[in-house]
């Protein structure tokens, strides 16, 4: 609604009472309503009232569908999620109304130059918070995007606002009469949101946050909104959220954001799903030793592996983005054995049989030494399966095994196969990964007994989750 | 001359500590790749003679290039310089020792056959065996048999290293395993590996590895190389054009290298001796370049550090490690014998940075070796197609 018609209507409204609630100055406006301080029985409140004339024109029942499931939410307070203390239409004025927790703190639109780094993951924790409580509650927010999102000055706390569009899962095409209409914000719309493609499953929902929380996250890594540079015209940005993989290089950030926010914007729901929980949102330090080996390897000067475009479908660009992770992981793992010729032995790099067109294969040897301490030949089979060219999200596979002779680890020693990291290929976290592995071989490989010099056998490696 | 290859002893792996234990008794044969270690065993070796009371030793080497190195090494031998010979000097000097003329022809092949045979009728005239308590044969993958016959011989023990990817002399048998003489010398329990090597860069073992393909018995480079990417990585680089404009791109990149590499060696090598002259008169026109310029063959015995720049040709080169290397008219290694060895030992010499020069056709191994440095092409977009003629 424009100023006048909101100074207008604020000038009726202020001074009298809707649904028994005082309106006392307006706070702001939106498309549909008004916002203003109100006061029932003690209680401060925001009271959302909207305007009589949309309503005429979209139809009451739709919107007073929308204030009963926003009411599903009294009495079941989350901290993390603003309050709704009352709602529906007044029996007075005749007027729709919200009444909901009034919270003085900017909006995280208004914030991403200035949230410091080290807040990042705690605020993104909150807003996961706040998102898996209305999952469980079988609502889904579909609008989660920075401007309804309230940062407190201080940036510890975090509320997640604007329940204006909730909606039950499977509760579809009832009550609802949203028909083909777009729903939500299409620059922080997942794919299949955007055309109308998500399934009305609590799944389909999941991936629908799970997106729009990683582009929060883009949003506060890079101090700026996601696809902004595609915001006009109209069809530049719906091809952006169709095809663009965002960019996400980012000096200095934590890469295990990076990776979370890389895994969030992955275009495939179900993919999405495959690379997520709610707990890659928590803010749980990593294991000790993991943290130990990053903190080492985020000292080595890091490449990034450039993202492939959509632009190049077919075989001949995966084949190529396999070839360059070949050269990329054998890499980091050389640097990482040569650079510490203290652990380990000489390092050996060997091509190993492929199991399909998707993965590449290589085995890392050591041989036996006395001066390491090591009384077995050491091998590693790693096994790396491209999930997505555009997005670049690997699967990593290892699998170890010990010998008499570093000249003989037949193949079929490596079956034994653990999963080292699923995500987006992003060099430190992969350099973690990759080291934590090496590690924990060369460990197990010093408390085995001497072999005989033909003698192969799998050599179990445990390999914890990271931060999951 | 900084960056040479002598390694300290916390620096030796396993393999080498091995082979540097072993009893003295006995001969003993030590294979390796390039980079391996091979010859700096071999000295560690003629260390443990000398201090162990046998000083009576010979070490034989093919070219000059070894004697340079260790001439420049200083004090860490407990040897003197003179122990080292080429495998001519040495037969020279024996044959005078024992007052035998000789008239050797002038072709190289013919030479080494005749003064073996002099060398032959020397022993069997006098009944000479083990004049020295120990020869110490470098390379030695490129001694005929009859050769490896007159050391078996002459020395009481033969510590011998070599690598078979690396013969490049021509030889009296055709197409026969290069090991074959000296392995027959040496029991089998006293055959040594060194597994791991350390001299060339990731790029550099990949060509290599891509030149040598045709041998099915050749251990590939790039598995077992440990050569350290993260603090120089490895380039190799093609150029085509005449010996003029080569000699103008390697005179460019050699003033950069200089300043980029100071104190470390850097190489031009051809294939064949009137390119090496013809590139050295260019060379020496660049006033930075001419007083760094250092022709292996001279006789100085040391490495002069302000003359880093070695042009030679590749045989000249053998033994040699250099940080950048410059392989220029390499159109004709394909007119020498043993080309693909020779194409081979050229590439290992680099450690870091390895630019190939051409003006014909590399045509066949050569081309196709080189052809997989560049990476496959992307298939051209639609939008190409219509980007102008």
């Amino acid at each position: 609604m424009d100023k006048a018609l909101a100074a207008r209507m604020a000038g009726e409204i202020v001074g009298s009472e809707v649904g028994g609630w005082r309106a006392l100055g307006l706070i702001g406006s939106g498309k549909s309503a008004l916002v203003l301080r109100a006061e029932k029985d003690g209680q401060a409140a925001a009271l959302k009232v909207f305007d009589p004339d949309l309503l005429k024109k979209y139809g009451e029942s739709t919107q007073l569908v929308r204030i009963d499931r926003e009411k599903r939410l009294i009495g079941k307070p989350h901290p993390h999620l603003v309050r709704i203390f009352d709602g529906g239409k007044c029996s007075v004025t005749g007027r729709l109304f919200v009444a909901m927790e009034c919270i003085s703190a900017k909006d995280l639109s208004q914030l991403l130059t200035v949230v410091p780094r080290d807040r990042i993951r705690p605020l993104i924790a909150q807003l996961a918070q706040a998102a898996r409580f209305l999952q469980e509650q079988e609502l889904a927010h579909r609008d989660i995007k920075p401007s309804n999102i309230a940062v407190s000055d201080d940036f510890q706390h975090l509320t997640l606002l604007d329940l204006g569009v909730l909606r039950p899962f499977g509760e579809s095409g009832l009550t609802d009469s949203e028909g083909q209409q777009f729903v939500g914000t299409l620059q922080y719309s997942s794919p299949e949101f955007l055309f109308r493609n998500e399934k009305d499953t609590p799944e389909g929902w999941l991936a629908l946050a799970f997106y729009q929380i990683g582009a929060v996250l883009y949003d506060m890594l890079k101090k700026k909104p996601i696809f902004e540079e595609f915001s006009i015209p109209y069809p530049r940005m719906v091809e952006a959220v169709k095809y663009t993989t965002p960019e996400l290089d980012v000096p200095g950030a934590d890469p295990d954001l990076v990776a979370l926010a890389r895994s969030c914007l992955v275009k495939d729901p179900a993919m999405r799903l495959g690379l997520l929980t709610w707990d890659s949102f928590m803010a749980s330090p990593p294991p000790v030793s993991v943290a130990t080996i990053r903190d080492r390897v985020k000292k080595r000067q890091a490449t990034a592996v450039p993202v492939a475009g959509h632009e190049e479908p077919g075989s001949l660009n995966r084949a190529r983005a396999l070839n360059e992770l070949l050269g990329r992981t054998t890499t980091i793992i050389r640097d990482e054995c040569l650079g510490n010729v203290d652990i380990f032995p000489p390092v050996e790099v060997h091509d190993h049989p492929l199991p399909d067109v998707d993965t590449i294969a290589f085995r890392v040897a050591f041989p036996k030494s006395t001066g390491k301490r090591l009384p077995v030949s050491t091998a590693l089979v790693f096994r790396i399966r491209l999930l997505d060219v555009a997005a670049n999200i690997v699967e990593i596979c290892a699998a170890g095994a010990i010998s008499g002779d570093v000249r003989k680890f037949p193949s079929d020693m490596f079956s034994t196969t653990s999963v080292l990291y699923r995500g987006p290929f992003a060099d430190e976290m992969v350099k973690a990964r990759f080291g934590y592995a090496l590690y924990a071989a060369i460990e197990a490989a010093m408390t085995q007994e001497e072999l005989p010099q033909e003698d192969a056998r799998p050599l179990t490696i445990v390999i914890p989750e990271t931060t999951e | 001359m900084a960056g040479a290859w002598w390694i300290g002893e916390a620096d030796l792996d396993d393999d080498q500590k091995d082979v540097i234990s072993l009893s003295s008794e006995g001969n003993h044969l030590v294979l390796g790749p390039p980079g391996s270690g091979k010859t700096n065993i071999l000295l560690l070796r003629a260390n443990y003679l000398t201090l162990s009371g046998k000083p009576n030793i010979a070490i034989v080497v093919f070219t000059r290039t070894l004697r340079k190195f260790i001439a420049s090494g200083g004090k860490q031998y407990a040897f003197p310089p003179d122990k080292i010979m080429t495998c001519n000097k040495w037969q020279r000097d024996l044959l005078h020792q024992y007052g035998v003329g000789v008239n050797p022809p002038t072709d190289f092949a013919e030479q080494r056959q005749y003064m073996a045979e002099k060398i032959g009728e020397l022993i069997q005239k006098r009944t000479l065996s083990s004049v020295y308590e120990a020869i110490l044969l470098d390379e030695s993958q490129d001694y005929t048999p009859n050769e490896i016959e007159l050391f078996k011989k002459l020395g009481s023990q033969l510590f011998a290293v070599a690598d078979s990817r690396q013969q490049i002399y021509k030889s009296d048998g055709n197409d026969v395993d290069p090991l074959a003489a000296i392995r027959s010398a040496v029991p089998p329990d006293n055959i040594h590996e060194l597994r791991y090597h350390y001299r060339n860069g990731l790029e550099i073992c990949k060509l290599a590895d891509r030149i040598a393909k045709d041998s099915k018995t050749y251990q590939p480079l790039t598995p077992t190389a440990q050569y350290k990417e993260e603090q120089n990585p490895s380039k190799v680089t093609i150029f085509q054009g005449n010996l003029d404009a080569q000699c103008q791109q390697i005179a460019n990149a050699l003033r950069t290298q200089l300043r980029a590499f100071p104190k470390e060696l850097l190489a031009v090598v051809c294939p064949k001796r009137e390119h090496v002259n013809e590139v050295l008169s260019k060379l020496q026109e660049d006033p930075v370049l001419a007083p760094r310029l250092c022709k292996i063959d001279d006789d100085d015995d040391a490495f002069d550090p302000s003359k880093p720049i070695c042009v030679c040709t590749v045989h000249g080169a053998k033994g040699l490690e250099v940080r950048a290397l410059h392989f220029a008219a390499a159109d004709h290694v394909k007119k020498v014998p043993h080309q693909r060895n020779v194409g081979f030992t050229a590439v290992t010499r680099a450690k870091t940075s390895l630019a190939i020069y051409h003006d014909g056709d590399l045509k066949g191994w050569f081309e196709s070796a080189v052809e997989a440095l560049h990476p496959p092409k992307a298939p051209p977009t639609i939008g190409a197609l219509f980007k102008g003629k």
